[in-house]
């Protein structure tokens, strides 16, 4: 049997338990393609308006696995491992891709809470069986892929699929001198816009033309990041996954880069309230927030990008 | 220290009199208007939705007439109400006003002695005895619910009522009266008086009106100026109303979230439709939809960005074919023009009256009252 994983939202942090449970399994695993105008333009057909553009992306890979595969998991992830929430929009996306044609293909698990291992087992197990995966098999990959994500989600480990990551820089030219880069950003945001070349049109390779080496997320481990929020004494517990991710982050980071880019998709509920934070508790360094919509006009893009190198180079050299 | 509270439909007239019952100082910030929206957006980061730039715009309001302390509700997640205090704290703050704050977090999340620790700090430790504060919080709730109840029969009403505008105007003015009263006593008979008038209200003989229910994000349905008027609009059009989300409904609904565990929730028989909570009031104006009898259109109303709502919309928008339900979503942001509203509503009620009335498709009206309908 062939089960369908969408390339969005959770396929960049929890890959890895995906592949482990079901490893060995008669089930074979086919991914998402790398995300393009096709694939955006079947996403906004078939979702409401107001969907951000990971959704839209999301919905279009559903509806393009649903050709080629027998089912196509889709879990409902509500709390991560510490049991902060995930952004209301990715809890519902099972609903927000309902009007997907072959919607019967889609295997939706019952919602996972990831801080509780036992209804998350049980959970998956509902969906397993009807895959006519053995028991035994189950429990034996579920521990392991539990084991694994808790090292992804404490930040010892990486899930990010290299692939989707990665650029390659042209192989330089004989006699070619290539410079090391001499500025440091922390390209912030959601890791489905940071890792996601299509939707943030591959800043990683314009920054890296530009002699600006970008660090993300992944750099800092989850205890860090904690210890950064909490250090800064905020008047409520927050409760959400990606704030303490991107926020604790720049925290941790603000004295280490001279800059910070913010990828952020347009209409992103959580951004708004982490954008605002940022720029009252990052007040060291430059921070430039790039929208992401479905207009993917590259030209002011890219003027935007430039003209942050040239701020930086400029706060250098002052 | 002075207590401010940001307005949330009747908590504007329900509050400064408990408060008041309890010898609390406060300061009650002017009502809701395009230039408190206007106030908050100027500060309020872009991107957050329309309650917030309101509650912003109602705190720099309130500080300018001496209020220190924010009273604010909250919630642990997942929808940006939790993240409503943080934000409001940094946004005051530069816009130069500080504010203490009282945040009233649900009880499940930080636990029931916490919250009444935060609650006993508007006291500043001359608390008045247990039976006092008891007594005015009863006829507190008390006020809460003969409100809602009065202003629910008048939406209800409004359609079989020969000049509905007269139920508008009943609503108005029993408000208005409310809004200067002082004390418990004083509420009540002007409660009263409402339903007597409303009791002599000249009522159509055999009228059928259009029945509406109107659901949607909590805010936008409770604070009228949010959603330019449009329940009056609606009664004015001759339109029996009801309107799911009150202030009764949601202590009602806090107050179970609290003691009933969702797991035992999930057997009272009314269908969900959601299969988990999506944040905000997003699985109950669900539930509210795919239970609500009788209704011949739903308007479903939510702030612009609002996260919980875009999920139910992708639900409703698939409910629609599947059950052939007639659902307007209409969407508010801080551009206040009101003439597209007003199309979109007047089509909608010309589409529900055609349907019932006109249309072959119910044979069994066609053959009660022949073409054309009840008059």
């Amino acid at each position: 049997m062939r089960l369908g994983i969408a390339r969005g939202f959770f396929y960049y942090d929890y890959m890895l338990f995906l592949k482990t449970l079901f490893q060995g399994t008669s089930i074979e695993t086919v991914m998402g393609g790398e995300n393009n105008e096709e694939i955006l333009e079947r996403g906004s057909r078939l979702t409401v308006d107001e969907a951000c553009l990971p959704i839209k992306l999301f919905t279009g890979q559903l509806e393009a696995l649903c050709e080629t595969c027998d089912r196509v998991f889709v879990p409902r992830l509500m709390k991560d491992f510490r049991g902060r929430w995930l952004c209301p929009k990715l809890l519902g996306v099972p609903e927000l891709s309902l009007g997907v044609p072959k919607a019967g293909k889609l295997l939706v698990t019952d919602p996972l809470y990831f801080n509780n291992e036992g209804r998350t087992r049980r959970s998956l197990w509902k969906a397993c069986r009807q895959m006519e995966i053995k028991r035994g098999k189950f429990e034996e990959n579920f521990t392991r892929a539990y084991a694994a994500q808790k090292k992804v989600a404490t930040g010892s480990k990486y899930a990010h699929v290299e692939a989707a990551w990665e650029f390659s820089p042209e192989t330089p030219a004989d006699g070619e001198i290539v410079l090391p880069n001499t500025r440091r950003i922390f390209l912030a945001g959601h890791c489905y816009n940071v890792y996601d070349k299509f939707s943030n049109g591959q800043i990683m390779k314009k920054l890296d033309e530009l002699g600006i080496e970008a660090v993300t997320e992944r750099e800092v481990t989850q205890t860090e990041r904690e210890l950064a929020v909490e250090g800064v004494n905020l008047i409520k517990e927050p409760f959400w996954e990606s704030f303490i991710r991107i926020f604790g982050s720049a925290l941790h980071l603000r004295d280490e880069v001279d800059g910070i880019i913010y990828l952020s998709s347009f209409s992103c509920g959580p951004d708004a309230f982490i954008i605002e934070m940022l720029k009252n508790y990052v007040r060291n360094i430059p921070i430039m927030v790039l929208k992401l919509d479905e207009h993917k006009g590259e030209a002011g893009y890219e003027t935007r990008i430039e003209a942050f190198a040239d701020l930086l180079e400029k706060r250098k050299a002052s | 220290m002075k207590v401010t509270f940001p307005h949330f439909g009747t908590v504007g007239l329900v509050i400064p009199k408990l408060l008041t019952a309890l010898h609390v100082p406060m300061v009650v910030p002017p009502a809701n208007d395009s230039e408190i929206l206007k106030k908050g957006a100027e500060y309020a980061p872009e991107e957050m939705c329309i309650p917030f730039k309101y509650m912003v715009g109602n705190f720099l309001c309130a500080h300018e007439k001496g209020a220190d302390t924010g009273i604010m509700a909250a919630t642990a997640g997942p929808c940006r109400l939790g993240e409503y205090g943080q934000l409001l704290t940094e946004v005051l703050a530069n816009a130069g006003c500080g504010y203490d704050w009282i945040l009233l977090d649900t009880p499940s999340a930080i636990g029931a002695k916490e919250f009444f620790r935060r609650l006993g700090s508007v006291f500043e430790g001359k608390a008045p005895g247990a039976g006092e504060i008891l007594r005015a919080v009863g006829r507190c709730l008390l006020l809460v619910k003969k409100i809602d109840r009065l202003e629910g029969k008048l939406l209800k009403q409004a359609g079989y009522l020969k000049e509905p505008y007269r139920a508008v105007k009943l609503l108005r003015d029993t408000e208005e009266e409310l809004e200067a009263a002082g004390t418990f006593e004083d509420c009540f008979r002007i409660i009263g008086n409402g339903w007597k008038q409303m009791e002599r209200l000249e009522r159509k003989e055999q009228a059928d009106p259009i029945k509406v229910l109107i659901t949607g994000e909590i805010y936008t349905c409770m604070e009228r100026e949010a959603n330019g008027y449009l329940e009056e609009k609606l009664m004015k059009a001759g339109c029996s109303i009801k309107r799911q989300m009150t202030l009764s409904w949601w202590i009602g609904n806090t107050v179970i979230r609290a003691i009933v565990p969702e797991r035992t929730a999930r057997n009272t028989g009314r269908e969900k439709g959601l299969a988990c909570g999506v944040g905000g009031y997003g699985r109950e104006s669900v539930s509210e939809i795919i239970n609500g009898k009788g209704f011949d259109g739903i308007i479903k109303i939510m702030p612009s960005g609002c996260m919980p709502e875009i999920v139910t919309k992708s639900f409703c928008e698939n409910l629609k074919t599947k059950d052939d339900l007639r659902i307007l979503h209409l969407i508010y942001d801080e551009m206040c023009g009101q003439a597209g509203y007003e199309t979109r509503v007047e089509a909608f009620i010309d589409m529900l009256e055609r349907r019932k009335n006109v249309l072959a498709g119910n044979r069994h009206r066609l053959h009660k009252h022949g073409f054309g309908g009840a008059q």
